[in-house]
């Protein structure tokens, strides 16, 4: 199992990547914006399925989670919700640490997209 | 590979679908998309497709069981080449990947320099 990566820093490569081949900004804001609105929902959703011992669903959430933060470049986030997906899946001991190592992540990793929003005009939040 | 390949997406999320199709514009390609295992059933049975790219975890049909049931459909249907698109996947899912019939495995994030590579390393009779 991969160990997890305690680090919210964005790599770049990834928004970088949209931007590049993207109609404009279009793509990487819109996938930056859609982050910044459904992280937090599948966080908030990941934390009530492992308090309430619902392995499945708690492995779902995390999934999302791992697929979409890897999607702006959260590479640690999507390692811990990777870890977190496999100890949901194997139905064992309780991903308790990792999901409180994601609930520390995700405001910095807010932060920084919010930042890097900003650079893309128009914007619309 | 040229522009004439026929692509198909099976992905049940808007973002991933919105990147993949970004992605095969920018190498040339456009590609139809469908949202579930089910769709890619009906995709393949009606069209010709010479790749799917199948992401695994999906509402309903999952990707492993659609490549399953592409593959038992055997002659019957133009038999894709197909890129499963994971988020996460263990050791002992590759296996399993491989026993469904699946042809390549691309984890996510995934780059538009995998994408090309994993399309370039294609069989030409895929």
């Amino acid at each position: 199992m991969t160990p997890p990566v305690p680090s919210g820093r964005i790599d770049p490569e990834y928004l970088q990547q949209l931007a590049e081949v993207g109609e404009g900004s279009d793509l990487v804001t819109f996938v930056i914006d859609t982050y910044l609105e459904r992280a937090p929902r599948l966080l908030a959703g990941l934390q009530q399925a492992v308090s309430a011992g619902d392995h499945t669903r708690a492995a779902g959430f995390a999934h999302d989670l791992a697929s979409t933060s890897g999607q702006v470049g959260a590479l640690g986030m999507t390692a811990i919700a990777r870890d977190v997906e496999q100890l949901a899946a194997a139905g064992g001991a309780s991903p308790t640490e990792q999901c409180h190592c994601l609930t520390r992540l995700l405001p910095d990793v807010l932060a920084q997209l919010q930042d890097i929003r900003r650079s893309y005009a128009p914007s619309n939040r | 590979m040229d522009s004439s390949t026929r692509i198909l997406i099976a992905e049940d999320n808007l973002v991933n679908r919105k990147v993949l199709l970004a992605f095969l514009a920018r190498l040339g390609h456009e590609a139809d998309v469908t949202e579930d295992g089910h769709g890619v059933i009906d995709a393949v049975t009606s069209s010709d497709y010479d790749v799917v790219l199948m992401d695994i975890r999906m509402p309903g049909l999952d990707g492993v069981e659609a490549t399953v049931r592409i593959r038992a459909l055997g002659d019957d249907v133009n038999q894709p080449y197909v890129i499963a698109v994971t988020a996460s996947a263990m050791a002992d899912d590759y296996e399993r990947f491989r026993n469904a019939g699946i042809d390549t495995v691309l984890t996510k994030p995934l780059t538009i320099n995998q994408l090309a590579e994993a399309l370039d390393n294609m069989p030409e009779a895929a």
